[in-house]
């Protein structure tokens, strides 16, 4: 995929640059406010990585006008401000994520990837299906190869996120933001806990595992490779 | 001076409407007495003849001045026949006279009638009218120099206590801005609006002084808590740049991560505190009942508590169904600070107590445990950023746990109560009813 860089720290563009690069995308890093407005109006691209603080032109005035000209690409916002009130702040303003400085670069690619694969249609599924393992989201249940799962509502809620996002690294902030609305890191091992609560419904009494940990990443969930 | 002018413009038009008015009600007084007069001396004439009428109006002269009124009888040539108005006036009707009796002569309003072949004329003295009319302009301004003195020296003293006042207070501001934090302005006791003000700005200063205060502990306590993952670190990547072993290396490193998240965690919590502690602002806050909240809560810290080797209980209670007013994010965070501080602190096996009751028509939030619990005289201490009860810094806890449940508390305007749950620590957090909020 094509990621745009709007980013004024030389630094910490090419650290995020040469990473996407690693992970085989194309990645274009523009320094100023108003070009990477300019450059995202004019070329086709996938995802904008946009700071907040910019020379020509602030990052929200650059969302605004993005959206004013009816683009619809996701943005993901940096930022070294990191409280909720910039978070919402931006999110308002038509941003789809956020993220605060400094980061870890595997945190950054996961919530990219789930920007960029994010369904852009209004379409609702009703079921989710990954190898032998069904979610249906209208009875709110879990069967795994025809057995029924009893989960509780948090492990349920934990187990929509990762299989919308099967085959991709949900981070642990991820979900404690998506399953619990938590806009703190707990001191304690919330979602280690319940993962492994529901690793011990979904895949222990089942011969494939689904649910894989990437270590200083998180989890993913995908059907055997 | 303006204050003068408008005093002096309704003076003058006050006044002009007493003159005219009493000069008006006066004359008109006078041509009744008049009028009446005349009739008195027709009717005479009609029914007892002129001898009568000659001598009516010879009688109805006083002797001596001052005369109030004046009479005369004259033939239509003009010929005098009885009265003191020895000459008939050129007009006919009401008109004036001018008489040089009397002292100084005076002015008359005259009313000139014919009866018969004859003329009658009744006069009535306008002196008296004019010496009315001449005390009452003396009276009006006298009065008036009198109150506008009164009003200036009056609003003299008075502008003299408030410029003190004023003047005190610009003093005492003057210092605060130079640093002095403990001066406040002096307070008199009329409770006049200086005063209110005065308390007002107090209590700003109050506030000002308490944020200064949390501010200059909060920069030393932070020096401090940083000061130790930023040594650690150092020394972890000073030991990764010198080792030859790759896995040794990258292992270093990421410790050397590990601590900076801590210390990158330590002030994101000390902004988050203080951003909370500076605004208002309620755009987030939503109603939602207690008990959504609490068993949410419960739900999810449950099975990390007994990870921990305790248990975590929630009961349903009347009243755990109260809507709270608030930010539903932040109050997570309050009871998830609170839980896992009693987590941290309470010995394997303890109990810890989620609840949400209502209470005298306002909502109770509370954690309790059966640990160790924390020293009476040490309550108020430890909802201070950066406090720890152990005097070796304990690594469990940045000391930032109950400061940030304090500054949610405060900007919910709750109460947060420590108390003895002998044994352990309950906490309790009590909400206004939301009415009073809005």
């Amino acid at each position: 995929m094509k990621v745009v860089i709007a980013e004024d720290d030389r630094q910490m563009a090419e650290f995020v640059r040469k990473g996407l690069v690693q992970e085989g995308h194309n990645a274009e890093w523009l320094e100023d406010g108003r070009d990477a407005l300019t450059f995202c109006l004019y070329n086709p691209f996938d995802v904008l990585i946009l700071d907040r603080m910019l020379p020509g032109m602030d990052g929200l005035s650059v969302l605004k006008s993005l959206r004013a000209a009816g683009k619809k690409q996701p943005v993901l916002f940096l930022t070294s401000m990191g409280d909720v009130d910039d978070r919402v702040e931006g999110l308002l303003a038509g941003g789809d994520d956020y993220l605060v400085k400094p980061f870890h670069f595997s945190e950054l690619l996961a919530r990219v990837t789930a920007l960029a694969r994010r369904p852009q249609s209004g379409e609702q599924p009703t079921k989710l299906m990954v190898h032998d393992l069904e979610l249906d989201l209208l009875a709110h249940s879990a069967k795994r190869n025809g057995t029924r799962i009893d989960l509780q509502a948090k492990e349920y809620a934990l187990l929509e996120v990762l299989m919308r996002n099967s085959g991709r690294i949900v981070t642990k902030t991820m979900l404690l933001e998506q399953v619990w609305d938590f806009n703190f890191d707990p001191k304690t091992t919330v979602v280690e806990t319940h993962m492994s609560r529901l690793r011990a419904k979904v895949d222990k009494p089942f011969d494939v595992q689904l649910i894989h940990t990437t270590r200083n990443s998180g989890y993913s969930l995908h059907a055997p490779r | 001076m303006l204050f003068l002018v408008l005093f002096v413009a309704v003076f003058v038009v006050a006044g002009a409407v007493i003159l005219t008015t009493t000069e008006a009600s006066m004359q008109s007084e006078l041509e009744s007495q008049i009028t009446e007069n005349i009739n008195l001396m027709r009717d005479t004439q009609a029914k007892e003849g002129w001898n009568e009428l000659i001598r009516f109006v010879n009688e109805a002269t006083p002797p001596r001045a001052p005369r109030h009124y004046m009479f005369g009888l004259f033939t239509k040539t003009g010929e005098h026949l009885a009265g003191d108005l020895l000459r008939l006036p050129g007009f006919r009707e009401w008109g004036r006279i001018e008489t040089p009796s009397g002292p100084g002569g005076a002015d008359y309003l005259a009313y000139v009638a014919e009866i018969g072949n004859a003329y009658i004329i009744s006069a009535g003295s306008l002196s008296f009218m004019n010496v009315a009319v001449t005390a009452l302009w003396r009276a009006l301004l006298l009065s008036g120099v009198l109150v506008a003195a009164g009003a200036l020296v009056i609003g003299y003293v008075f502008s003299l206590g408030a410029s003190a006042k004023l003047n005190a207070m610009a003093a005492t501001l003057d210092q605060v801005s130079r640093g002095d934090n403990a001066v406040r302005l002096p307070i008199g006791r009329s409770n006049d609006q200086i005063d209110r003000i005065a308390t007002q700005i107090n209590a700003h200063l109050d506030r000002l002084s308490d944020l200064m205060g949390n501010l200059r502990r909060t920069a030393t306590a932070i020096a401090h808590d940083l000061k130790s993952p930023l040594s650690r670190s150092y020394i972890l990547l000073q030991e990764a740049a010198m080792t030859d072993d790759a896995e040794r290396s990258a292992e270093l490193v990421e410790n050397a991560q590990a601590e900076i998240e801590q210390l990158g965690g330590i002030v994101d919590t000390v902004l988050r505190i203080s951003r909370i502690e500076a605004s208002d602002d309620r755009a987030r806050f939503t109603t939602f009942s207690a008990d959504s909240l609490v068993s949410d809560i419960a739900q999810t810290f449950a099975p990390v508590v007994e990870a921990e080797g305790c248990t975590l209980t929630y009961a349903v209670s009347p009243g755990s169904a109260a809507p709270i007013y608030g930010d539903r994010q932040m109050l997570q965070q309050l009871l998830a600070n609170l839980i896992e501080n009693a987590t941290r602190y309470c010995p394997r096996g303890s109990t810890i107590t989620l609840s949400a009751v209502e209470d005298a028509g306002l909502v109770v939030l509370a954690v309790a445990d059966n640990g160790p619990g924390i020293p009476l005289d040490r309550r108020e201490d430890v909802l201070q950023p950066f406090y720890q009860l152990s005097p070796e810094r304990d690594s469990r806890g940045s000391g930032l746990g109950l400061a940030l449940v304090q500054a949610i508390a405060t900007r919910h305007h709750a109460t947060l109560q420590l108390t003895d749950n002998a044994p352990g620590l309950k906490v309790a957090v009590t909400f206004p009813r939301p009415d009073t909020l809005h």
